[in-house]
């Protein structure tokens, strides 16, 4: 079937613009089963089923609080992209190179990884992060206490 | 920069992107055949700015261990009657009331905003499909999806206590504590300490709300049916995220009664045993529900079924000794392990020591993952016979040394007395 050129001009900027940001907080906020690529895809597409991505007020907040939302519902349907091959690639690529401390961090829920990479790595403020996740600026800074109280723990466990 | 922090900055550059050109081509392409698209550009009006819809889960990330264990048992017990209470901007609780019986005659825009979430919980949780999908307005899930929830939480005997405070000046979103509970939580005793999430309202419509479930006993339920031979692939429905399908609830309902005596008698060595004996026995089905590698049994390029292959091939025999639990969900054992080898070289079994992370309800999800038993030595020897010979392209082709594949041990089986000749003369 040959491909149609649904995206706006607009759009297509927007998301060549916001694609490192979105595929950050989907590395960070999904699960390893998952890759990031597959939840900004998911993401962007249902903002585009309802409009266009140029319409949004805040389009990074309104995307990063959807990934981050996908990453927590872990739909089935994002895994029905991928077929054996890939899925066993994922896998056997993970295992081996991924140290007990990164599996300590993913042990964290998505929204608590996803406000600790907020506040912390990319330095955003937590009124803006608390906005990108659909929070109070009180709840996100609860939320990121506690999410580094149970990091720190996580590494002492695995060792880091 | 902590500890953590590098992590989290390690974990955001995982994987290999495929760029924002590739991704945009891969949207064109699903939307090109996605008649949901294609209705919508239709009748394009005013964009809706609603949040997307965050459906709750509870359930495991794909991590192993303690923790996984705590966010898996982040179950509730909700006794009584189905209630909300409202607060004040202040955070200080000024109602609480009892849901009226939910009704079919409704006056939305009559209605204040707590009322219209009061109103519409009710709704998903009685089982009234029709109230609740004109009360609710989701990105995720649709009417269809609503509905299908509303009969699965009807039928499990779903309530939820939702503890609202009103939007401040600053937002406008609902914070609500969330206590959820069903029949399965009420057979087990769990008790929900509530969770907080944002509920809206826009419109005369919930535009956000999150589905409580938990995962800890739905992910039990699966267990206990795999070690009584009922599991179906099915249930894999019913331990994803909601909506659960109604045949979900048919099937809790009808072995509650037994898994909650089965659920309270469980240790956390017996989870480890039955790891074990599913893997070992090539009971498919049971180790991988056990070990939480649900649908590997129909992908024969699944690593789990390789390697359960790969066991059986070479008749692995295992069992546990000393096993002793180190703390909570840490079960320690010596793990004796034997295969063909040793008995072609007449070497005793292999004693590996090792810690496996276990939920005693659950099983002890990827602990194939690392520190698979193996005989090292046995296995070492088996690799100097066939790269220093004839075998070595056939070793290379069937992935012996990176991973336990059936084709290796076909290649250990159809070498095996030429290698134990040579292991016994080299060793």
């Amino acid at each position: 079937m040959p491909k149609q050129s649904s995206i706006e001009d607009g759009d297509r900027e927007l998301i060549t613009a916001l694609y490192p940001a979105l595929r950050k907080i989907a590395a960070v906020a999904g699960s390893v089963d998952i890759e990031p690529d597959d939840l900004v895809q998911e993401a962007l597409m249902r903002v585009l089923r309802k409009g266009n991505i140029s319409d949004l007020d805040n389009p990074l907040a309104y995307l990063r609080r959807t990934i981050v939302n996908l990453a927590s519902n872990q739909r089935r349907s994002l895994g029905r992209r991928r077929n054996a091959v890939a899925r066993l690639s994922v896998e056997e690529s993970w295992s081996p190179s991924y140290p007990a401390d990164i599996e300590a961090i993913l042990d964290l829920p998505p929204k608590q990884r996803a406000i600790l990479y907020l506040v912390e790595v990319e330095g955003v403020p937590y009124a803006e992060a608390a906005d990108q996740l659909g929070m109070t600026t009180m709840a996100a800074r609860a939320m990121a206490n506690r999410a580094r109280k149970q990091a720190r723990l996580a590494l002492e466990v695995a060792g880091g | 920069m902590a500890d953590f922090t590098h992590k989290l900055h390690q974990l955001s550059e995982r994987g290999t992107p495929v760029g924002a050109e590739e991704l945009i081509e891969r949207i064109e392409a699903e939307m090109a055949g996605d008649p949901l698209v294609v209705a919508t550009k239709r009748r394009q009006g005013v964009f809706m700015t609603k949040t997307d819809q965050p459906v709750t889960t509870k359930g495991p990330g794909p991590g192993r261990g303690l923790a996984w264990a705590l966010a898996a048992f982040a179950v509730v017990l909700a006794i009584g009657g189905l209630y909300f209470a409202f607060s004040g901007s202040d955070g200080q609780v000024v109602d609480q009331t009892t849901v009226p019986t939910p009704t079919t005659v409704l006056e939305p825009e009559a209605m204040s905003d707590g009322e219209i979430i009061e109103a519409g919980a009710a709704a998903l949780y009685s089982g009234d499909a029709a109230t609740a999908a004109r009360l609710f307005d989701l990105a995720y899930p649709n009417d269809e999806g609503i509905a299908t929830e509303s009969a699965y939480q009807e039928a499990i005997g779903g309530q939820v206590d939702l503890d609202c405070t009103e939007p401040g000046t600053s937002g406008d979103a609902f914070d609500c504590i969330y206590r959820y509970g069903n029949s399965l939580t009420d057979a087990i005793g769990f008790v929900d300490p509530g969770e907080t999430f944002q509920v809206r309202v826009s419109d005369g419509q919930i535009v956000e709300f999150a589905f409580p479930a938990h995962h800890g006993p739905l992910l039990s339920m699966g267990s206990f049916l795999a070690l009584k031979g009922s599991y179906d692939d099915s249930y894999e429905e019913c331990i994803g995220a909601s909506p659960f399908p109604t045949f979900c609830a048919a099937i809790q309902l009808e072995n509650v009664v037994a898994w909650a005596d089965w659920y309270q008698s469980r240790d956390d060595l017996d989870a480890v045993e039955d790891v074990i004996s599913s893997w070992y026995s090539g009971d498919c089905v049971t180790a991988a529900v056990l070990s939480g590698d649900f649908g590997a049994c129909s992908d024969p390029t699944d690593p789990m079924t390789r390697k359960l292959q790969y066991e059986s091939i070479l008749g692995a025999q295992v069992s546990l000794e000393n096993c002793k639990t180190a703390f909570e969900a840490v079960v320690r054992c010596d793990v004796h392990y034997s295969n063909a080898l040793n008995e072609a070289v007449g070497k005793p079994a292999a004693v590996i020591n090792r810690t496996f992370g276990v939920i005693s309800t659950i099983g002890a999800r990827g602990w194939h993952e690392a520190e698979y038993p193996q005989d090292a030595a046995l296995n070492e020897s088996f690799r100097a016979f066939a790269e220093g010979g004839e075998l070595h392209e056939e070793y290379a082709a069937a992935d012996c040394a990176h991973s336990f594949t059936p084709d290796c041990a076909n290649l250990m089986m159809d070498n095996l007395d030429d290698w134990a000749d040579w292991h016994l003369a080299n060793a």
